[in-house]
């Protein structure tokens, strides 16, 4: 017979633990769909298959990258296809952004050219600039810049293997600094930084060790 | 450590995943490198700043979740463990009913869904349609292999063999069609059919293994469960209790162990002539 008491436990077990994190998984899930109709049924959907897998969750391991293995996997499965990639061009109104750079006082700029351009950009700037990364690189940025969990985590999270998360997220984020930089370098705030590229860390590893 | 190098591991190092000998050895390459040095500083200041305006744009009363997604959750949770509750003592039928009534509440379970691929692959079955292939259950996998996006296992069941096989679909989903002979009760032969389709997107309300649902199509019987993305569906004019025992002595293939799952037993018969959802395990 099922035992009812049982199962409260496991709903009050699941309320504590899973509906803490809605707010996290909710905003992952608007940078991921880029619209809130979308992202509530992502959240919604993710909460159900938490909800019948919850008797697979390991007690006492990581809640929350469990809860984004699951948000990753069912937006990956069921609504990427439906969301439209925006551009990364789109991402962001490019006027609305030109307008604060051309105002600049000349002398602070060349004091602080960082700086200067980071105090003018707002954060919806970087969120839409985020919004317009390729989907691969956006979902490694979202999981380390906006929910800051471990390239470890976020292995497990995406399954696969760690040195694929470090080379996404440098390219996630060159990209992101490219995307968020064109505005100020047309203004001459900011001098081109060479792009360069990863580097593999297991073989850097093995030459330190051989050499 | 080269310039190159370092550039390369530049966000491992800001992102605190080096080594501590291998941050010493950065840090010592940055101590007489400034332009790496001026480097670090400038991409440290570009992480800090992303993630400082991305937080407040994240953190903003727009992004948080809505209360009424909280509630939805909510009421949703609650239901399912009602339904838990009684999962496997309503009739089947009263659980689609009762499925129905709660997918008012939310919009994953379409009303219906379910009893749409039920039909589908009854009325398939009764077409009875020529066989592509007549082989034995290892080599009809193999035949299917390539034909369909997925692979199919094909389950054995006591006192019954293999008539044919052929690639057919349930509404939209495209299935392997595995026709069985079964010697039913009394010495009479009776064709069952099996469909195996990919289900990744969940559109088919099934249960997972070791449940698995009874309902009736067009003077069918149709038992229907599902082992992760793939649904199976078991037409035959079987009744539920040979059914209940064919799949209970079958080598159903499946990812996750029988035994380990801990289903507790009905205290209660069935009241007879009705169907039920049944777990392998009684």
């Amino acid at each position: 017979m099922f035992n009812l008491q049982s199962s409260s436990r496991m709903k009050q077990e699941f309320e504590a633990l899973a509906l803490a994190h809605l707010d996290p998984l909710y905003s992952a899930a608007l940078r991921l769909t880029k619209n809130e109709r979308d992202a509530e049924d992502l959240v919604q959907d993710t909460c159900m298959r938490a909800y019948r897998f919850f008797d697979k969750f390991e007690r006492g391991t990581n809640i929350k990258a469990w809860l984004f293995k699951i948000l990753t996997n069912t937006f990956i499965n069921r609504y990427r296809r439906r969301v439209k990639e925006r551009s990364v061009v789109e991402g962001i109104d490019r006027d609305a952004v030109h307008e604060r750079f051309v105002s600049r006082d000349a002398t602070d700029v060349a004091a602080n050219p960082e700086q200067y351009f980071f105090d003018r950009l707002l954060s919806d700037d970087v969120l839409r600039a985020i919004d317009g990364l390729p989907i691969d690189f956006r979902l490694v940025v979202i999981l380390a810049d906006l929910q800051e969990f471990s390239y470890k985590e976020i292995a497990e999270i995406l399954e696969c293997p760690v040195g694929t998360v470090m080379s996404r997220l440098f390219r996630g984020r060159k990209l992101l600094q490219k995307t968020l930089r064109d505005y100020a370098l047309g203004q001459g705030v900011c001098r081109s930084e060479s792009t360069g590229a990863p580097v593999d860390l297991s073989d850097y590893r093995q030459r330190q060790r051989t050499g | 450590m080269t310039c190159d190098e370092l550039e390369g591991f530049l966000y491992v190092y800001l992102d605190g995943e080096f080594g501590a000998s291998e941050r010493v050895e950065l840090e010592r390459h940055l101590a007489s490198c400034p332009s790496c040095a001026r480097k670090v500083h400038l991409e440290s200041a570009f992480r800090e700043n992303v993630r400082r305006l991305a937080k407040e744009g994240a953190n903003a009363p727009s992004a948080r979740a809505p209360e009424s997604l909280k509630r939805r959750v909510q009421s949703w949770v609650r239901q399912e463990q009602q339904r838990a509750a009684f999962r496997g003592w309503v009739r089947a039928g009263a659980a689609a009913a009762a499925l129905v009534a709660a997918g008012g509440a939310y919009f994953y379970v379409r009303p219906g869904a379910r009893a749409g691929y039920i039909e589908a692959a009854a009325l398939r079955h009764a077409k009875s349609l020529p066989f592509e292939v007549q082989r034995d259950a290892p080599e009809l996998e193999a035949w299917f292999k390539g034909k369909l996006e997925h692979s199919v296992r094909v389950p054995t069941f006591p006192n019954t063999t293999v008539a044919g096989a052929r690639l057919s679909n349930v509404k939209d989903k495209q299935a392997a069609y595995i026709a069985y002979d079964a010697s039913a009760n009394g010495g009479r032969t009776t064709r069952i059919g099996l469909f195996v389709f990919q289900d990744s997107d969940r559109d088919v309300p099934a249960q997972a293994l070791p449940s698995v649902e009874l309902d009736s199509s067009h003077g069918y019987n149709v038992a229907i469960w599902r082992d992760r993305e793939i649904v199976y569906e078991l037409v035959s004019d079987l009744d539920e209790t040979d059914i209940r025992q064919m799949l209970a002595q079958s080598a159903l293939p499946h990812r996750r162990s029988l035994v380990n799952e801990q289903r507790p037993a009905p205290t209660t018969s069935p009241p007879a002539g009705q169907v039920q959802p049944v777990s392998l395990q009684h």
